[in-house]
């Protein structure tokens, strides 16, 4: 191995202070995206490798969370997206047709506060949002989860401000129908139509 | 609060997420509150969505990396050399 040079230092170092301690937050996000422990490990090591190679486009102190998601999020689309085992999808076109077809509003109706939601377990909601189609499930872990701001969000999936607002609220729209007919399934009754 | 301005719910509706978001500037967090206490419809409405969140972050299974992972990843990047 050779000698530490000063650039070495100073990338270990920061790599110490401000990078290690998110590989949690980077670990359940790649999770989330490739629904498979083993692409989550490969994409999290990937994300430091290149990570360590480009540091020097860093800005110290700046956000390091959304610098390494950015990294993370663009080596799934470049690498993992086509080879991810993903689940049976949820047909996207279905899930608006069934919206419009039943005339659901779903603020007005599906009440996560119900005993039926609160007994759901982890597992079913992991579920649910999986199915999501990835662009879709991508602004919501970003934001429910992760607690990014728009504007991060924006930055990390290279969209403008107006579509992650407007694909959160698609996001969560289609999500809804998705608890809500698991809910139905469950002898949930909505009240009205 | 002005108890003669006309109540919008449309346009308190608009602004719920972005104010569960925190996506509000103080000044307009306080102007959108202000307007939701005067209607209980766009309260319930509220309630229902913030549910919805917390509902997510807290029944959404949390992955924890494996410790061998982090090992695995410092022993690389500690090998890396730098010319």
């Amino acid at each position: 191995m050779a000698q530490p040079t000063d650039k070495k230092k100073w990338k270990d170092e920061l790599f110490e202070r401000e990078f290690y301690p998110l590989i949690d937050a980077l670990y359940n996000f790649a999770y989330h995206l490739t629904y498979n422990e083993e692409d989550a490990n490969d994409l999290v090591q990937d994300t430091y490798l290149k990570a360590y190679r480009f540091a020097e486009s860093y800005e110290e102190g700046t956000n390091a969370k959304a610098w390494l998601f950015k990294i993370l999020k663009n080596a799934f689309i470049n690498e993992y997206r086509r080879k991810s085992k993903q689940p049976a999808k949820v047909d996207y076109e279905d899930v608006i047709g069934y919206q419009d077809a039943e005339d659901v509003s779903p603020a007005g109706t599906v009440d996560l506060r119900h005993e039926i939601f609160q007994g759901m377990i982890g597992d079913e909601v992991t579920r649910a949002i999986n199915s999501l189609p990835v662009d879709f499930r991508t602004v919501i872990l970003l934001c429910d989860i992760e607690r990014f701001t728009y504007e991060e969000i924006a930055k990390i999936i290279d969209i403008p401000i107006g579509t992650v607002r407007s694909r959160l609220h698609r996001a969560r729209e289609i999500l809804k129908v998705m608890l809500m007919r698991y809910a139905k399934s469950q002898g949930y009754k909505t009240d009205g139509k | 609060m002005n108890p003669n301005k006309p109540h919008d719910c449309s346009g308190v509706i608009s602004r719920v997420f972005l104010s569960l978001d925190g996506e509000l500037s103080k000044e307009q967090e306080k102007e959108f509150l202000d307007e939701l206490n005067r209607c209980s419809w766009c309260l319930e409405h509220y309630h229902i969505e913030q549910a919805f969140k917390e509902f997510l972050c807290k029944k959404l299974n949390k992955k924890e990396v494996a410790p061998t992972l982090v090992s695995e990843i410092k022993d690389k990047i500690k090998n890396i050399s730098i010319e």
